[in-house]
């Protein structure tokens, strides 16, 4: 059993936990962090970049968003049901923390959107290896963000999960580790601070906290790894359960997120219906995954049918997409009709080729009758040049009917992962059942966030990178508010 | 004293070893210079491209990993142009390797990720490389193979032929593309693979991994990468003992057993072998015969090579210590305190040491005279046994002692006092029955005799009473008496033993005041309710009906028999509890007074027992002012990781120690099961897959590890 003490102990390295143990450090205070991962990062390892406003890279872009605007469009966005404090503490934040990577030596390549009418406050890592913004950007900002930790004096434990926060009758003073050796550790500190990322590789919890079940009606990320450990213990130490979702967007279900054949089926040219052969809402919305998450989430078995068809198919190779990818830059019609055929055959219960609405009906499960009449409305509407229903813009109605073969996707309940487990107060201590503070225990990232009301904000984009790096910086003020308070 | 090489990287001073590469002597100088080929136990063969380096100003670069260190040499690990080779290898690279981390199970447990980041590569540059290889020989037990994630870096290749000698990995061609296979394609079982998993250990993507399941995940690696070891309570280092048979060394095998527990013997015969559950062989075939290697070694061990240094004791700590109970649990705690330098007396209620070992299970399964003769190696220690005592108050003699460890076990049966007529004479617990006939004691059994009970307990209580030439009956709940060993009732059953499985008790039926009969009835189900624990059956209606019987025996679990005459505070079950954690545990109410074995667990196996008392003495120690460390070496460790080919490997067979037939062995109460032979334990030693070699595979350490980057 080794012993260690710091003025800080932190639990994971993942983005949150790196910036809270830089901003302690950066007071001069000695900070220790677990992570139980061989590499520092967690999911930022994957992504492409954080969410920010009035950063200097926005300002010099003459991008006019103020953190006031954006605030107040997204505590609408949300019909203020969440703690208002602490999303006005992080957009005020935010510009500033992308200022304070860049000093330490991040490099972006600019403020961009997600989809056509976001704004533009995602500031995408520029790879410092090359390249375009894409899956992998932030794991150069990781690299930057570890270096400048050490270079603080931070000491890293890797490969070391946590495996209980210390605590006596007057809250948390450390918590107990084990190596791949098996060395056993107590650390203790000050304060602590738990930022593991939430449990969206945990389907036990998804289904405990969320009513979800993994692989039925929620085919979300499962990035390796994040099992709610943070939560499980911060619960065991007294904490009082947050409220929590899943951070709903749509997905491929059981096809691989990497299928780049899907980016031609979330286009607002699609014709999108449900089980029941209805159309359900204007195509031009699949472009904000998570708003149309929501639509999806209150159909019959939680899923839709995006058609298209080998004219439409044919549009996108001539002019391109309507709706390129953000994250995916590739053309998704190169040899779309091998790949999605060999979609079909693996997942037949996903992906669909047919040379008929009968046999596209009787392939995916939809009712023949109203699928028929649904094509009718909407091609007549198409070739009326108004979409009487729901009133799709103009440009996207093209119709679906002069193609020999068609093409379907089922469209499922997807996730990037769960966010909200614990209850905590806007200087991020977290509460008891009495919502008083545990001393001595604070929480930031996905562990901890609940400041979307159930509807990931596309509008604003950034936002988990986001929360995870500001409310960490954030968090770790407080707790040197704290430490600073019981030195007086 | 060799001469060291002086050389310089990016102007800092390195020194080498003859022969070290500048690679080699940059990592040991703490500087990271990328490399994914690599591997600190393999030989070189610079095909990433990573290690790129420029020397003494000469721009033609060289890889370090293939470059002797020389006196004098300038190393210039980064320039623009080394960055840029680096990131054109990393794409080409990556450009064959899918782009979704996170679908990879390997995800920040790995080598490429973590080269990624140091990088900052990124997959978007380079188009996509789909190789039409990746599919070949996917489907192997043990091993998962998802080659989409291969970058050939040829580590596995290199681990199975320079490392392990087995050659069963090599690098193949089909049309453009050269993939990481086997010869002619076979599935691995087939190449002659000796699934040590060395491959797996070395290869830095999620191209190779273990079938999730096989290590536990609740343990630190290094521990779960010996399953055996980890599942069994002792932690008993089974690959070194198992590779010690296979030598031939047997005496060193059972050095290796004693290092954690003092009852090789007693083991080899009754554990109920938690560790062949963990038995990586599992997941090709069957498990190694564990305890059978462990009975062989311990009845093949004519030199005793251990002897003196396992009965030496640390000096004379002045302490003493009284122990209640000369069962496993006690006798182990006995002995290490001993071995610890303290004075340990043991009390005994019976008038023989050994607790069920000797007198609660049948002696066709474990003879007295072998579980005394490891019991006297503990007395010849100096620790003193004192039989047909009984210890009324341990409070009262922890006045005598500066520590008492109470382990009386569970020695009480239970009887189901619920169940009429049970309080009538000839009704007898199976412990009852089992010291009785160990003992010499005389019951009042009758002819014909019904056991009630489904566990292995019931069996050896029928066993027994079949070879005191009694009819009977076994009556249980379960179904085919699923609570039992499969083995253990397919051989009373064997010998005659009736089984009246699906049966509910109703009443012990009585003429002139003897047992004449049990009252049943036939069951469809039954489960307990979770608030009461009350049965709950679903009888066959209009079923009752009378099994004529002699006498009755309860085999429905044991109790400690303690009361609060003996001084602790106890639960409402009869065991002690620590009033600090409300729950029973190696401390008690009264300070100085522990407890350990069945008495704190509830009835359970030897080696439970085992396992608990050593971590009993250990705490023991620890109070009387000792370092608590129990743990010593009896027999040096060596191990050639080389193991070489072995063909058929996959597919040996598991040897079945010969069992003595049924109508011999119900005539006496000799061993039922002879042990496996000489060659046998050979051949089953042979069938080891070695897990513990791969502990001995160095860690890569990732970039963030290293004082200069």
């Amino acid at each position: 059993m080794k012993k260690l003490r710091a003025d800080f102990a932190i639990v994971a390295a993942g983005p949150s936990g790196l910036a809270a143990a830089i901003t302690c450090a950066e007071k001069g205070y000695q900070v220790i962090v677990f992570e139980k991962n061989a590499s520092p990062g967690g999911t930022a390892n994957m992504g492409v970049g954080p969410f920010g406003v009035e950063s200097r890279i926005q300002r010099a872009s003459m991008i006019s968003l103020t953190k006031e605007e954006a605030f107040q469009f997204h505590m609408n966005y949300v019909h203020w049901n969440v703690d208002a404090r602490i999303v006005r503490d992080y957009f005020f934040k935010s510009g500033e923390t992308i200022d304070w990577l860049e000093d330490m030596g991040v490099e972006f390549f600019g403020a961009m959107r997600y989809h056509p009418s976001a704004r533009e406050t995602w500031h995408a890592v520029k790879p410092a290896g090359g390249g375009v913004p894409g899956p992998r950007a932030a794991s150069s900002m990781i690299k930057v963000m570890y270096e400048r930790a050490l270079e603080l004096g931070v000491t890293f434990y890797f490969n070391a999960p946590v495996q209980g926060l210390l605590c006596d009758g007057s809250g948390v003073y450390g918590y107990r580790a084990t190596d791949a050796d098996g060395e056993e550790y107590e650390v203790e500190a000050d304060a602590v601070l738990v930022a593991t990322g939430g449990f969206g590789d945990n389907p036990e919890m998804i289904q405990e906290y969320t009513g979800f079940e993994y692989g039925k009606d929620i085919f979300n990320n499962r990035s390796p790894g994040v099992q709610g450990d943070g939560i499980r213990m911060m619960l065991e130490a007294g904490a009082r359960r947050g409220r929590s979702t899943m951070e709903k967007i749509i997905s491929s279900g059981k096809v691989p997120a990497s299928t780049l054949a899907r980016v031609v089926f979330r286009q607002p040219s699609a014709l999108i219906v449900n089980k029941s052969g209805d159309r359900v809402f204007d195509e031009t919305y699949i472009d904000n995954t998570a708003v149309s998450a929501n639509v999806l989430d209150i159909q019959q078995d939680k899923c839709l049918y995006s058609i298209i068809d080998n004219r439409l198919l044919e549009y996108y190779r001539a002019h391109g997409v309507d709706y390129p990818n953000g994250v995916r830059r590739e053309d998704p019609t190169v040899d779309f009709e091998r790949i999605f055929g060999a979609c079909a055959e693996e997942y037949s219960d996903h992906c669909f080729v047919a040379s008929s609405l009968e046999e596209i009906a009787e392939k995916a499960g939809i009712k023949k009758a109203a699928l028929a009449a649904t094509f009718a409305e909407y091609n007549q509407a198409c070739h009326n040049n108004y979409d009487d229903l729901f009133g799709k813009a103009r440009r996207f109605l093209r119709p679906i009917d002069g193609g020999e073969t068609l093409y379907c996707m089922k469209i499922c309940m997807g996730a990037y992962g769960s966010l909200g487990g614990v209850q905590i107060n806007y200087k991020y201590e977290v509460l008891n059942d009495d919502y008083e503070p545990i001393e001595g225990l604070y929480a930031s990232g996905s562990d901890v966030c609940d400041i979307y009301a159930g509807t990931y904000i596309f509008d604003l984009p950034g936002n988990t990178m986001g929360f995870a790096l500001n409310s960490g910086r954030i968090a770790a003020e407080h707790m040197v508010e704290f430490i600073e308070s019981l030195e007086e | 004293m060799v001469d060291k090489i002086r050389f310089s990287v990016d102007g800092k001073p390195v020194e080498a070893l003859p022969g070290q590469t500048v690679l080699e002597a940059a990592l040991a100088a703490d500087i990271y210079i990328p490399h994914l080929c690599a591997h600190p136990d393999l030989s070189p063969q610079s095909s990433c491209k990573l290690c790129v380096v420029e020397i003494n100003g000469n721009t033609t670069p060289v890889c370090a990993c293939e470059t002797p260190a020389e006196e004098g040499m300038q190393v210039i690990t980064k320039s623009a142009s080394l960055s840029h080779l680096r990131n054109v290898a990393m794409e080409l690279l990556l450009a064959g390797h899918p782009n979704d981390c996170a679908s990879c199970k390997r995800y920040l447990k790995c080598e490429l990720q973590s080269v990624i980041q140091y990088l900052g590569s990124v997959h978007a540059r380079l188009r996509k490389v789909q190789r039409d290889t990746c599919n070949i020989n996917i489907d192997n037990p043990l091993i998962v193979r998802e080659m989409e994630r291969c970058i050939q870096c040829g580590r596995c290749v290199r681990a199975c032929n320079e490392l392990r000698g087995v050659g069963g990995l090599q690098y193949n061609k089909q049309g453009m593309e050269t993939y990481i296979g086997t010869q002619d394609d076979m599935p691995l079982g087939q190449a002659d693979c000796r699934f040590c998993g060395a491959c797996v250990a070395v290869c830095p993507t999620g191209a190779l991994q273990d079938v999730e399941g096989i290590f536990r995940a609740d343990l630190p690696l290094r521990e779960a990468l010996v399953p055996c070891q980890a599942e069994c309570p002792a932690h008993i280092d089974i690959p070194a003992y198992v590779r010690a048979v296979k030598e031939g060394r047997y005496s060193d095998a059972v050095g290796i057993i004693r290092e954690k527990v003092p009852f090789p013997h007693a083991l080899g015969l009754v554990c109920n072998n938690r560790c062949e559950e963990g038995c990586k062989r599992c997941g090709l075939n069957e498990a190694v015969s564990i305890r059978e290697l462990k009975r062989f070694a311990a009845e093949h061990d004519r030199e005793q090579l251990w002897r003196e240094q396992y009965l030496k004791t640390k000096s004379d700590t002045g302490k003493s210590v009284a122990v209640i109970g000369a069962g496993p649990a006690g006798l182990t705690a006995a002995f290490y305190l001993r071995k610890a330098g303290h004075q340990v007396t043991v009390y005994e209620a019976k008038e023989i040491p050994g607790g069920h070992m000797t007198s609660g299970m049948p002696a066709y399964r474990i003879p007295t005279g072998d579980v005394m003769e490891e019991i006297r190696l503990i007395q010849d220690c100096g620790v003193e046994i004192v039989c047909g005592h009984r210890v009324e108050n341990a409070a009262v003699l922890r006045n005598s002692f500066d520590a008492v460890l109470v382990a009386v076990g569970t020695s009480v049966g239970k009887k189901l006092n619920q169940l009429p007529g049970a309080n009538l004479p000839q009704v007898y617990t199976a412990l009852e029955v089992l010291q009785a006939s160990r003992l010499g004691r005389q019951l009042d059994l009758g002819e014909t005799v019904t056991v009630i009970g489904g566990g292995n307990v019931a069996f050896d209580a029928a066993g027994t009473l079949i070879r005191m030439n009694k009819n009977v009956n076994v009556v249980c709940l379960e179904k085919d008496a699923s609570q039992a060993s499969p083995h253990e009732r397919d051989q009373g059953l064997e010998e005659g033993v009736r089984l009246l499985d699906c049966h509910s008790n109703e009443a012990i039926l009585a003429r002139d005041g003897r047992v004449c009969g049990l009252q049943v009835h036939r069951i469809n189900s039954f489960s307990f309710d979770p608030e009461t624990r009350g049965l709950i059956e679903d009888p066959v209606p209009d079923s009752t009906y009378v099994i004529p019987t002699n006498s009755v025996v309860f085999a429905a679990g044991q109790v400690t028999g303690l009361t609060q005459d003996f001084g602790l505070a106890l639960n409402r079950f009869g065991y002690p509890v620590d009033p600090a954690t409300g729950r029973s545990g190696v401390n008690t109410s009264v300070e100085g007074i522990f407890a350990a074995g069945d008495v704190v667990t509830g009835t359970k196996f030897v080696i439970d027992a085992i396992a608990g008392a050593r971590e009993a003495a250990a705490c023991i120690d620890r109070y009387l002012g000792g370092d608590g460390e129990l743990d010593e070496t009896l027999v040096p460790r060596e191990r050639d990781p080389k193991i070489g080919q072995r063909s058929g490997f996959s597919r040996l067979k598991r040897e079945q120690a010969a069992c003595r037939p049924a109508q011999q062995r119900v005539a006496d109460f000799q061993p039922v099961s002879l042990g496996l032979s000489e060659t046998q334990a050979a051949a089953e030693a042979e069938r080891c897959l070695q897990c513990d070699l791969r502990k001995d595979i160095q860690p890569v350490r990732l970039w963030m590890e290293y004082g200069t980057t």
